[in-house]
């Protein structure tokens, strides 16, 4: 090699020295406020790694340089909070160079647990050896979190020193211990957990139990069936802990080639049977397969206490087979009161106008909460206008008080038909059938009911007055602005004052209802109703909602009002609303209407 | 439109299915909950309550208002609220029977205690909800059920390890306005379903502060919990919601009700979106504020049926909304007046009057007591909550590295492994199971 460019090297050397000592110190100088970063200090430096870490993601280059700056936040000198800012940074792109700087942390109890953060994301099996090694040089809290984390990684490796932690002395401990166990998925962390089980120690119990599950859950995945269906049974046994009994029914169930059918009869035939594991075993029943599924358990129902049947009942229906309808409708002459209300409910939520018969018959059960469950059912049953018109006959064939209930059904469920059955019924000559027809269409009218709605506009054009009468009041009832037009004309036009005062009262109604959203078509509205107003009473009325209107031009309109001495003080009241509605959106208009109000009672005075 | 457009139902179904059926509770008698000992005298479902602040006091009415619902206990890392919700329930009873705990897991060890509520701050919804599986209680969780994707998995792995009825407290799935947004985008009325949008409020910040001394009433070892020791500082301690290991921001905590309805509505609660990405996200200005999370942006995520979902952080709190975009439509549900708009406009005609908005809790509610006696699962059991959660879960994680994200819904792991590492934080001693 001649001088020359043994020279050139030496330079490209000493550039390179010197260029990464310039790095290091700009690393370091970029580094040094976020080391001594406390609450109350700014964070640029720390948003600054974070922009590192950022672009260090899936560069391995720029990670291994990122890594190290946050690794020189992990020496003595800088704070807690540098410390652990840094550790949540290595979380996320630490790597194996982290682990002595980490390996000084987890042996202090101050800073265990920022370590393990660091160690979180970090799969290396060398992580999972500085864990087990610093078990033993740390105590209490310190090993608490250690041993957690080893129950984080599941590693095999941890079997050991694990088992000897389950028999500490320390209660906390020995369950972590164990709960750790039980995370890892290993032949030797199954057996370990199985003699905690034989050796029975009332502290561990739940700890031992939530670890049996997980190793059987781990069996049952392997393959290994025979094994995890022994230790679930075992942990069916009435000493362990409700929640452990039903997490093991639950997995036998889920692995049982028949999806548990046997063992559901097995659980309910049981002389006594755990109240815990029958609840369980009837909330599979829906997912059994196979119309034999429904008579079988239908057959079972009779022998069951109410609140079990109540939940069968319930089970069965949501399997929607011909058997499992037969067994549900069997139950609506169940002798258990809550039994029937669960048939009657279950049979509102799925039939149709077959079911009619069969809920009518529960309207006249002695138990109230009996008939207003069947009242429910009939207003849900499915099957729209030919239930309808199933439940009308039903009606029909019903005479006096027998009918009023079905008469609020028919509201209940709305419509077509039964508003034309409930304007009909209306006409009746029996006073307490028509007034219940009534406040059916009024409970209609609460409702909005679009094709309700056409019944009784056509009923208010045709030539039967009563029915005219009757559709206009419950048209006056209407929510919402859709009836507004019908109203308007009977406003306006009809010569009739009782019906004109009703459409009255109903259109101020649906404005005020209208007022919590002002526009100018409701201003609109309003200003048809005072241009249509025939006296004083008409424009207090309409006046007394008006002032709800949180709108300019309603403001515009009600202002020349205050010049109508029949109606002032009415005028001032919405004047002085409608100004403090708009003082923040409208000022100048509210300022000189509240100035117009001032003005006009000096001048009154 | 993903799955199948079900039978046109036309309003009268649709008001027929949100009919309550009449409210006269099922009474199960003890033994079938379970408990040692036989029939309780009362036949009701006793309830505790871990964390009684702000959110559980606006949601115990929902409870307390249920004739098969006993209150039994509250427990609270703070002692002003423990009393002061003990006084809320005292009150109720007419009596002064409600036990106070400083320690949640006494209130756990409790026999007679058959379920329940867990509203403490987000860093603790998943680890107290397992802690309640492990002592063989049921449990009704705030949302967002976890902080971490990871240990939302092991939440869901443990509830069923127990047979925990678990019920996420996503309750505009029995809200009417959600309901009927559902309803019409299932039956095609907006046309092909193509973008799911939504927006929550901006994000707060929280100035620079020192560490102070823990208040004498506070219990701030609890308080952390299963996060990993810091000082106390009182604007990050009320501040929560604006770090990450403890609330994740906005995008997340309102985020995962609409993340929660556009999963039900798009019918993938056991499964989720395959790709996710942020754009135009600020953040506070770290030479003023020690807050976190982002104050604005937008978080995108991509199914693989080609549907969107967008959640925008901006605007105030009452400018939330959800809406769903189809190739023939639109329908909204603006949050804050429980209004629903649509275009085509005669969608709304559909709309039944009335029903319950979302801040009434109590149909979420009953359907949770309802799983109780049956064992069947509720309408937001844990793998349909964990799924919600992991939308913006993964959406946070691809706000912090910056960057586009594929993800796999069935092995649950992204094509990033810094992503991967993101999915779980260690949790400290002893507040974790």
């Amino acid at each position: 090699m001649n001088v020359l460019s043994q020279q050139w090297r030496f330079l490209a050397c000493a550039t390179l020295v010197i260029a990464s000592t310039v790095q290091a110190a700009d690393t370091a100088a970029q580094t040094a406020p976020a080391a001594a970063y406390e609450s109350g200090g700014d964070c640029v430096s720390l948003r600054q790694l974070e922009q590192q870490i950022r672009d260090a993601a899936g560069d391995s280059g720029r990670r291994a340089a990122c890594e190290a700056a946050l690794l020189r936040l992990l020496d003595d000198g800088s704070t807690f909070e540098a410390k652990r800012f840094a550790c949540s940074g290595l979380a996320v792109i630490g790597s194996e160079a982290s682990l002595p700087a980490l390996d000084r942390l987890l042996k202090r109890e101050e800073t265990v647990g920022i370590a393990c953060l660091a160690l979180g994301g970090l799969r290396s099996a060398q992580a999972g050896e500085r864990l087990r090694a610093a078990l033993a040089e740390t105590r209490g809290a310190a090993r608490l979190q250690l041993v957690s984390a080893l129950g984080t990684r599941a590693e095999a490796a941890s079997v050991e020193p694990l088992v000897q932690l389950a028999n500490d002395t320390d209660a906390a401990l020995a369950c972590a211990a164990v709960r750790a166990l039980g995370a890892i998925d290993a032949r030797e962390a199954r057996t370990a957990v199985a003699a905690l089980r034989r050796k029975d120690t009332p502290a561990l119990a739940g700890a031992v139990g939530a670890a049996s599950l997980r190793g059987a859950e781990q069996s049952f995945v392997c393959g290994d069936r025979t094994a995890a269906a022994a230790v679930c049974e075992e942990l069916l046994a009435p000493a362990w802990p409700v929640n452990v009994r039903r997490g093991a029914l639950t997995l036998l169930l889920r692995n049982d080639g028949d999806l548990g059918a046997q063992r559901i009869k097995a659980v309910l035939s049981e002389k006594p049977s755990d109240p815990a594991l029958v609840a369980v075993a009837i909330s599979r029943v829906p997912a059994l397969r196979g119309e034999g599924v429904s008579k079988l358990f239908g057959e079972f129902l009779p022998r069951l206490p109410p609140g079990e049947q109540v939940l069968m009942v319930e089970a069965l229906a949501a399997r929607e087979d011909a058997a499992a309808q037969s067994a549900v409708r069997s139950q609506t002459s169940a002798t258990d009161p809550a039994v029937r209300c669960a048939a009657l409910t279950a049979i509102g939520e799925r039939e149709g106008a077959s079911a009619v018969d069969v809920l009518s018959r529960a309207l006249t059960s002695p138990t109230p909460d009996e008939r207003k469950v069947a009242q429910a059912a009939l207003a849900a049953l499915k099957g729209g206008e030919a239930t309808d018109q199933a439940i009308i006959d039903a009606l029909r064939a019903r005479t006096g008080d027998d009918q009023l209930p079905l008469l609020a059904v028919l509201s209940m469920r709305g419509g077509r038909l039964p508003t034309a059955e409930l304007l009909t019924q209306g006409c009746a000559s029996d006073e307490a059938r028509a007034r219940a027809a009534l406040q059916g269409l009024v409970r209609i009218a609460g409702g909005g009911d679009a094709t309700a709605l056409a019944v009784l506009q056509e009923a208010l054009a045709g030539g039967d007055n009563r029915k005219q009468e009757i559709a206009l009041r419950a048209m006056a009832a209407w929510r919402g602005l859709a009836a507004w037009d019908t109203l308007a004309k009977v406003y306006v036009h009809i010569g009739d004052e009782a019906r004109r005062t009703l459409a009255l009262r109903g259109l101020v109604r649906a404005a005020s209802e209208a007022d919590a959203a002002p526009d100018a078509r409701l201003v609109e509205r309003y200003r048809q109703l005072l241009s249509g107003a025939r006296g004083a009473d008409d424009r207090k009325l309409i006046l007394s909602v008006l002032g709800g209107a949180a709108h300019p031009d309603a403001l515009a309109l009600a202002l020349p009002l205050l010049d109508d001495p029949a109606v002032r003080p009415q005028a001032e009241e919405a004047v002085a609303r409608l100004a403090k509605a708009l003082a923040t959106s409208h000022p100048e208009a509210a300022q000189a209407a509240l100035l117009r109000l001032q003005r006009g009672k000096q001048e009154s005075k | 439109m993903t799955g199948p457009i079900p039978n046109r139902m036309g309003r009268r179904g649709f008001l027929r299915r949100c009919v309550a059926a009449a409210a006269v509770p099922l009474i199960v008698p003890g033994r079938v909950l379970g408990r040692d000992g036989g029939v309780a005298p009362s036949n009701r479902i006793a309830f505790g309550a871990i964390g009684v602040g702000p959110r559980a006091r606006h949601i115990l009415p929902n409870f307390l208002c249920q004739p098969d619902v006993q209150w039994v206990a509250v427990s609270e890392a703070r002692a002003d609220r423990l009393a002061s919700a003990k006084e809320m329930i005292d009150a109720h009873y007419g009596n002064s029977d409600c036990l106070t705990f400083g320690d949640f897991r006494d209130l756990l060890a409790r026999k007679e205690i058959d379920a329940v509520l867990i509203a403490t701050g987000n860093r603790w919804h998943a680890m107290a909800s397992m802690f309640a599986a492990h002592a063989g209680k049921d449990v009704y969780c705030e949302k967002p059920v976890s902080l971490t994707m990871r240990e939302g998995r092991l939440m869901v792995e443990t509830c069923q390890r127990f047979g925990t009825i678990y019920q996420a407290g996503t309750q505009r799935r029995a809200t009417s306005s959600y309901r009927f947004a559902r309803e019409m985008v299932r039956q095609g009325r907006v046309g092909r379903l193509q973008t799911v949008e939504s927006q929550v409020w901006t994000g707060a910040t929280v100035p620079h502060q020192k560490a102070t001394p823990i208040p004498r009433e506070w219990n701030y070892d609890m308080w952390l919990g299963p996060v990993q020791w810091r000082p106390f500082v009182p604007g990050r301690v009320n501040g929560w919601t604006c770090f990450w290991d403890t609330g994740e921001g906005m995008h997340t905590d309102m985020g995962t009700h609409y993340a929660d309805q556009m999963q039900w509505v798009l019918e993938t609660d056991h499964t989720g979106p395959v790709e996710f990405d942020t754009a135009d996200l600020v953040w506070p200005d770290p030479a003023q504020f020690m807050s976190e999370t982002a104050l604005s942006g937008t978080f995108r995520c991509r199914y693989a049926s080609g549907v969107n979902g967008v959640i925008y952080q901006r605007g105030a709190f009452k400018d939330r909304y959800i809406r769903y975009i189809g190739d023939e439509g639109w329908i909204q549900v603006d949050d804050h007046t429980d209004a629903v708009t649509a275009h085509p406009a005669s969608i709304l005609n559909d709309r039944p009057a009335g029903g319950v908005s979302w801040s009434d809790a109590s149909g979420h509610i009953v359907n949770f007591l309802k799983s109780i006696r049956s064992r069947q699962p509720t309408q937001c059991n844990p793998e349909v909550a964990h799924r919600a959660q992991s939308i913006v879960g993964a959406m946070t994680i691809a706000a912090r590295l910056g960057r586009k994200l594929k993800w796999d819904p069935a092995q649950e792991r992204f094509d990033l492994e810094e992503a991967n590492r993101m999915m779980w934080r260690e949790p400290r001693a002893p507040w974790c199971v």
